[in-house]
């Protein structure tokens, strides 16, 4: 015991007297306090109404901080007993007379007495920063001692037990540097695969197991927290979390004593078991002439060069044969593999294997492993010769340092070239394995060569100057870490100048129709910029190259000046430095002059300044547009669009007008704004495009006057940001907001709370008006100062591609190398309009007097089919139930995936590629996502262009949830109740997701404001019960008087209590409850069935009892829940011995349940296999799965 | 394929000027570390062609000059000239005309002798592959390596390991050559065999040969130093250093009780265990009493001069 305690003793001894430990504690000190104390740092998936310092938070962060400081638990476990190897010392200690186990785990405890000291500075750093005075008291919850009890209890003195211990053995019994990295690597392997695995909410949550750092297991018990929940509720051991925890506990005490049981003292190294002793060659040494004849040395440049490139080979291959190297890559295929089959979008709805989109996927996996070995293996080959103590014969070599440093830095260039090598292999190999043979080898080169190589080989710069600079391995690492981690702050902190961030440029997809094309010059700009950087950090490298055996900085400092004055570095130096500034120039040419760029203070000036100086306009008078008769040419090529023609308006107001706002967005060139009758400009403020005329003459109600415009845009240069995407050579797509209009935009007011507090504005102005406030009725919510308006255009575009907007094609014709197209809508139509033009093919089919179209990429004629039988079904349906199409044509255009998402214009939907065209639908597993997404939009064309909703809160309830209703409903026919079921699903778990991290507050259906996960999610599943309770017939009747009886109306707009209204009268006062819950509260389910049994009933059939345990919440809109006493109506389902499969399902009965726990009674006349409450998942409840039990 | 060692190397070597002394000159040299440690005292020295022994105990600041001389360290003050070229400012010339053979060297471990052994010829700039070839191999088989060039350096016996050292060193065309301590591990008839081509190796180039061990100076060197603590305590031939050590040199033997005794009285050079008693060494211009005069051996002279009972002329 003495002795045990001697030996820890000395390992705190020694380590308390090394400055890494202060080091390390001052980093995670920093870092912690950094964390709490600064009010920007924020989590994304944590809302506004989650205190900075909840227990939520707190365990988080400290687990993050665990986490990403694990490579100094790494640094400290790893080697106590390898440096007793290292430093040859082992021999003194095999000689005293200690047992194996005494030495091993004196020097693991005081290790581990070190690892917990260094982490205590997390607890302590956090403390400290949460009680900093600048701190918002209403963001910050006052201390409480028992959060980081529990935290360091529960999560990081067993996480720090758990990989200490595993780095603790690794190290000792591989005696490697490299081994401990290995297992690094493995437990974020393992953390990565566990994340990834539980992405999707209903995945099984077993996989928490996966990781050893307890982190995801708190994410899966967490995921449904709301706001409320994550301020009060501890992260306490219990279920997944209590079961991860015990079984990496006993993982890493199995290992323990595995270890404590093999491992040898005297035996040297693991690798060399199985070494050869060679016969001690006793020949004689070589006779008198051993010195060679001269030999030829070569020392001109194309002698260094080739010393150059042999020396790079030499230490790639040196990098790439050793294993830690090997299984890093082969944990990367894996990953990626993995990624493949997890990571799908929507729905669990696989894409297809197309190239970029492929590569999308597996960028995340990629990235991570391919950074990880870059950090690493750079910085093992900057210490390499260090550690193999080869450095002496290195240093006194005829080689300069500019080559020694090119030489490891092209080693390792090659290394990441040889990993995008292996990505690419992998790619293929998975397209092939999935049957898909289109490959695309120039896109996978221009994904990878284009977006990351140039990250890769910055980093690499950065690593080597980190490494040459700092002198110290594993500070290098961390500070290397903290580079990666701060970049995720650059934004949080203000930094939004790509100019300010090392490594960072525009990166932009690939697109299937557009490819890269306009988004290379930037990227290349940007990263020439930050080559020049890299190549002056490189110089830099050179120059304080440790070369010899001086450490010291003053030294290294004198040998830099020598150096500087010596060698090609002087010449070297400042041409980079040239080329740096003139590119430099060159960027912030084209990002700050050409276009406009603002930092985040300034455009929170600029925008509050808006809101200040204009917003006293908002309820001015203007006229509304009631017909549009433009020009639209669209410049694909350069980028460009010149629009021009006429807006009739129509003074809709009980009052004269005396003045009119314009509004032109600032980038575009005005050549012509007038209005019929004289008018001047009286207001101009270019800057936000905002513009007054006075009229010459007042415009009475009802009078008319004419606006006229000429008005272009040509993109110049680049911004910052990279370069819009809407205009683009192949796929332009873009909507009349881009054409000038008419009053107040709200859509450069500021939305973030804290902007708003920061700007001084008030916390609210930004939100929907009241859904009490009739005033704003008269305004639907896409109105843009009109109600219905006479539409009528001409778009042209360059010749070979097809311009479409909204309306019947009158007539087309060329001229001067351009393709025009005049189209004109037979019927009003709101006045939101789309532009696209891009070649496309077309898939035309005309049924029932409708022509059905789908304008797509050629390459993409995957799901076209699918599509257009969607287009019908839902225009059947829809034509049946509600009212009929009121267009001639309906069209779907595909746009490039800049945008991910379908919109509905009248009679057209622009639809991007991303989300429909290259999906791979299989119908038994999965949802059919275009012909769900392709239903829904079309359902707009009732909700939303038949009908609209005045713009005030609730209106999504009647646009989105309404479609997506009827997208249920078409899909419902098509596919089977069981399927809706399923979709009901995954809406329940996007439902319950979304609204824990809910940045506002959550609010019941009918007040929802821009929460598209209440009115897609919540709706879809309040209305589909609706349907389960009054039936498809009752339900869609009242929703077609709902729409007739509001269908053709300028306004005053309908309101979400106007469509409760028609659904209140359909249904039984027995249900009367549902109006409540559905729409006016946040209501939620806890139902589990206890047990269920059955047995043979005497008169025949089967008896079921079913314990059955409801509980019924309210909640308010931060999440805190209310139990209530339900009297509801519940499904209860009996399944047949094969539970599969619609018809299966042999029972459905509504229980009425008044309490808690029922025990309830069922007769059937089948044997019964399963028993189901709430089959058809109507009802929201955190837990779907207890609802089922399948009987023995 | 392998170059014979005889053909062709004769005639080249005739004619050859580079293949003629240079010398060596350190002037001045002193280095103090950051902890306080005073490695090099002002040290001068002139070492030319032959092999140069640099005797010292350990930590007497060998290796630091070694280092110095093979450009790995910067010393505060004085200077190192090779002929005309100054070793501190023109390292990369220096490095061009040196061989070094640190005390203590590892190589990669997963990476097989000729491999290594190629590796560091074009360090060294051996750029033609044909040459390099040749020269590898010849030195594999020079120092017996040949046989076991295809093992990973980290299966090597310590012996093994040296003899690559050498052969790493020879790589060029060296005019120093620099072995630092390299005996240490060897076994006497591997050593004897290896001091042995130093000698020889010494016959065309400067070799400096730092050690602890003064049998491997007796043996063989034409020049040496004895430095301690930092200070050239002496500088000349062995055997000049026994001619002025003869006659002063008294031998006793004693028990141990009274070695003690004569520790106080006497300037001990040294003492060594035979049959239970002690045979102490004294060094005395005169019999110091009932001492019997012995012919003076290297180690009475190193231990004279680390004792400083000499004024050694330096």
């Amino acid at each position: 015991m003495n002795m045990f305690l001697e030996i820890v003793r000395f390992e705190l001894l020694y380590r308390f007297k090394r400055p890494a430990t202060y080091i390390y504690f001052g980093l995670f000190l920093g870092i912690s306090f950094f964390m709490a104390a600064v009010p920007e740092v924020t989590f994304t998936d944590a809302a506004d109404q989650v205190l900075k310092n909840s227990p939520y938070l707190i365990t988080q962060v400290m687990l993050i901080i665990l986490i990403t400081g694990s490579i100094v638990c790494a640094g400290i476990m790893g080697v106590p007993v390898f440096r007793d190897y290292d430093h040859e010392f082992y021999e003194i200690i095999h000689s005293l007379p200690i047992r194996k186990s005494t030495y091993l785990w004196g020097r693991f405890t005081g290790s581990f007495l070190v690892t917990l000291f260094v982490f205590t500075s997390v607890g302590l750093g956090m403390a400290l920063g949460f009680s900093m005075p600048w701190l918002d008291p209403e963001m910050v919850a006052p201390f409480d001692p028992s959060v980081y009890i529990e935290a360091y209890l529960y999560f990081i003195i067993p996480d720090l037990f758990i990989t200490g211990s595993l780095f603790f053995i690794a190290g000792s019994y591989f005696r490697s540097h490299i081994a401990i990295y290995t297992q690094g690597v493995i437990f974020l392997v393992l953390y990565l695969v566990s994340d990834l695995l539980l992405q999707n909410a209903m995945e099984n949550p077993l996989f928490t197991l996966f990781d050893p750092f307890g982190a995801e297991a708190i994410s899966r018990t967490t995921i449904y927290w709301t706001s409320y929940e994550k301020n009060i509720l501890h992260i306490l051991p219990g279920g997944l979390i209590l079961q991860n925890r015990i079984v990496w506990i006993s993982f890493a005490l199995v290992i323990a004593v595995l270890f404590n049981w093999r491992f040898s003292v005297t035996r040297r190294k693991v690798f060399s078991l199985f070494r050869k002793k060679h016969d001690p060659n006793t020949l004689p040494v070589g006779p008198a002439d051993i010195l060679p004849e001269v030999i030829p040395i070569n020392l001109d440049f194309r002698g260094r060069l080739v010393q150059w490139w042999h020396i790079s080979l030499f230490y790639l291959k040196d990098t790439i044969r050793s294993i830690p190297f090997l299984v890093t890559l082969v944990c990367a295929i894996g990953f990626m593999i993995l990624t493949n089959y997890s990571q799908d979008n929507m729905y669990n709805t696989p894409t297809l294997p197309v190239t970029y989109m492929l590569l999308d996927k597996l960028s995340t996996g990629f990235m991570i492993f391919t950074i990880v070995l870059l950090v690493v293996y750079s910085g093992e080959l900057i210490w390499k010769d260090i550690h193999n103590r080869f450095a002496a014969i290195l240093d006194s070599s005829p080689l300069s340092d500019q080559q020694i440093i090119l030489s490891k830095f092209t080693a390792m260039i090659l290394a990441e070239l040889l990993m995008l090598v292996v990505i690419i292999l992998t790619g293929m190999g998975m397209q092939a394995f999935l049957g898909f043979f289109e490959f695309q080898l120039a896109v996978y080169f221009k994904f990878l060569f284009l977006n990351f190589f140039p990250m890769l080989f910055l980093m690499t710069l950065l690593t080597f100057f980190i490494h040459t600079l700092v002198n110290n391995k594993y500070l290098g690492h961390a500070l290397i870490i903290l580079f990666y981690i701060a970049q995720g702050f650059y934004g949080r902190l203000g930094i939004w100048d790509r100019m300010f961030q090392y490594a960072n440029y525009p990166r932009q997809g690939y697109s299937g129709m557009n490819g890269f094309d306009k988004f290379i010059f930037p990227a290349l700009s940007f990263e020439f910029y930050w080559l020049m950087f890299g190549l002056i950090l490189l110089g830099i490298s050179m120059l304080f190259l440790k070369r010899g055996s001086e450490n010291s900085f003053g030294m290294r400092l004198r040998l830099f000046r020598i150096r500087l004055k010596a060698g090609h570095l002087k010449y070297y130096i400042p041409v980079a430095i040239l080329l740096f500034i003139l590119s430099g120039s060159f960027v912030y040419y084209n990002t700050h002059i050409l276009n406009t760029y603002r930092s985040k203070k300034e455009e929170r000036l600029f925008r509050a300044r808006y809101e200040r100086t204009y917003e006293r306009f908002r309820d001015v008078p203007q006229p509304r547009v009631t017909d549009v008769n433009i020009q639209v040419d669209i410049y694909p090529e350069e980028y460009g669009v010149k629009a021009r023609g006429t807006y009739t308006l129509v003074n809709k107001n009980p009052v004269g007008i005396d003045s009119v706002h314009v509004r032109v967005l600032p980038e575009f060139t005005i050549n012509h704004l007038a209005f019929g009758k004289t008018a001047t400009c009286i207001h101009k403020a270019p800057e936000y495009g905002y513009y007054i005329y006075r009229l010459g003459k007042r415009l009475e109600p009802g009078d008319t006057l004419e606006f006229t415009f000429d008005i272009s845009c040509f993109e110049k240069g680049f911004s910052n940001w990279g370069r819009p995407t809407n205009i683009v050579p192949n796929g332009t797509f873009f909507t009349n907001t881009l054409l000038p209009g008419f009053g107040y935009n709200e859509s450069l007011v500021l939305t973030d709370k804290r902007e708003r507090r920061k700007a001084g504005l008030p916390p609210n102005a930004f939100e929907a008006s009241e859904l009490t406030d009739s005033s704003a009725y008269g305004d639907n919510y896409i109105s843009m100062n009109a109600d219905r308006i006479n539409y009528e255009a001409v778009v042209s575009t360059s010749s070979g591609q097809t311009a479409l907007t909204c309306g019947n094609l009158i007539k087309r014709w060329s001229k001067d190398g351009r393709d025009y197209f005049q189209y004109k809508m037979n019927v009003p139509i709101w006045n939101f309009v789309p532009f696209l033009s891009a070649r496309y093919a077309v898939l035309q089919t005309r049924r029932e007097g409708i022509d059905m179209e789908i304008y797509y990429h050629p390459e993409h004629d995957y799901n076209t089919e699918r599509m257009s039988e969607a287009m019908e079904k839902a225009i059947a349906y829809c034509s049946s139930n509600f009212s009929p199409f009121q267009y001639d044509a309906i069209r779907i255009a595909e746009f490039p995936r800049y945008g991910n998402y379908a919109q509905s214009f009248p009679g057209i939907i622009p639809f991007s590629e991303g989300i429909g065209f290259i999906v791979d639908v299989d119908e038994k597993k999965g949802l059919d996502l275009p012909f769900y997404v392709t239903a829904h939009e079309v359902a707009h064309q009732w909700w939303g262009h038949q009908v609209s909703a005045a713009d005030v809160k609730g209106k999504l309830l009647l646009i989105e949830s309404l479609a997506n209703y009827s997208a249920i409903m078409i899909m419902e026919k098509e596919f089977g109740k069981e399927n809706a079921g399923r979709f009901l699903e995954y809406e329940q778990a996007n439902y319950l997701r979304n609204r824990s991290i809910e940045q506002k507050n959550e609010v019941p259906l009918k007040q929802v404001d821009d929460q598209l996960y209440i009115a897609y999610q919540k709706g879809s599943i309040a209305l589909y019960s609706l349907r389960h309770y009054l039936g498809e017939e009752k339900l869609n009747e009242q929703l077609s008087r709902f729409l007739m009886d509001y269908r053709d109306i300028n306004g005053p707009y309908p309101t979400s209590e106007d469509l409760i209204r028609y659904l209140g009268q359909a249904i039984p006062d027995s249900l009367s409850y549902l109006v409540e819950d559905l729409f006016e509260k946040i209501t939620l389910y806890s139902n589990r069935l206890q047990n269920a049994g059955y047995k043979a009933s005497a008169e025949g059939g089967y008896d079921i009892t079913v314990q059955v345990k409801s509980q019924k919440f309210h909640a308010d809109e931060l999440g805190k829940q209310e139990e209530v006493v339900p009297d509801d109506w519940i499904d209860l389902g009996i399944y047949t011995r094969e539970y599969k499969g619609e018809d299966s399902l042999g029972h459905l009965q509504k229980v009425h349940l008044i309490t808690r726990d029922t025990l309830l009674q069922v007769h059937v006349g089948f044997k019964p296999g399963k028993v189901s409450l709430d089959p058809y998942h109507i009802l929201i409840d955190r837990n779907l799965k207890d609802n089922v039990k399948v009987l023995p | 394929m392998i170059l014979s060692p005889r053909q062709g190397s004769e005639s080249c070597r005739d004619n050859l000027p580079n293949r003629t002394s240079m010398k060596l000159q350190i002037q001045h040299l002193s280095k103090t570390y950051s902890n306080g440690i005073q490695a090099l005292k002002n040290i001068d020295l002139t070492i030319g062609n032959g092999l140069f022994g640099l005797l010292g105990p350990n930590g007497a600041g060998k290796s630091t000059l070694m280092r110095t001389i093979a450009t790995l360290q910067e010393p505060d003050t004085g200077s190192v000239h090779l002929d005309e070229l100054n070793v501190l400012t023109k390292k990369h010339e220096v490095r061009k005309l040196l061989g070094y053979l640190p005390q203590e060297f590892g190589t990669y471990k997963n990476i097989s002798a000729e491999e290594m052994l190629n590796h560091i010829a074009i360090l060294k700039g051996i750029t033609d592959k044909k040459v390099r070839r040749a020269l590898t191999h010849r030195l594999l088989d020079q120092t017996n390596l040949f046989g076991v060039r295809n093992k990973k350096l980290g299966s090597y016996s310590g012996g093994m390991k040296q003899r690559f050292g050498v052969a790493q060193a020879l790589l060029g065309n060296p005019k120093i050559l620099i072995v630092d301590e390299p005996t240490a591990g060897l076994d006497p008839a591997e050593r004897k065999r290896f001091l042995n081509m130093l000698s020889e190796l010494g016959e065309q180039i400067i070799v400096i040969l730092s050690t602890h061990i003064v049998d491997d100076v007796e043996e063989i060197c034409s020049n040496m130093s004895i430095i301690d603590k930092g200070v050239v305590k002496y500088t000349g031939r062995p055997l000049d250093a026994l001619e002025t050590l003869r006659g002063r040199v008294w031998k006793k033997t004693v028990t141990k009780m009274e070695e003690s005794q004569f520790d106080e009285t006497y300037r001990i050079l040294s003492s060594r265990l035979a049959d239970g008693m002690i045979e102490i060494h004294v060094f005395s211009d005169n019999n110091p009493g009932v001492f019997e005069k012995t012919k003076p051996v290297l180690e009475d002279v190193y231990f004279a001069a680390i004792k400083n009972y000499l004024p050694f002329e330096a």
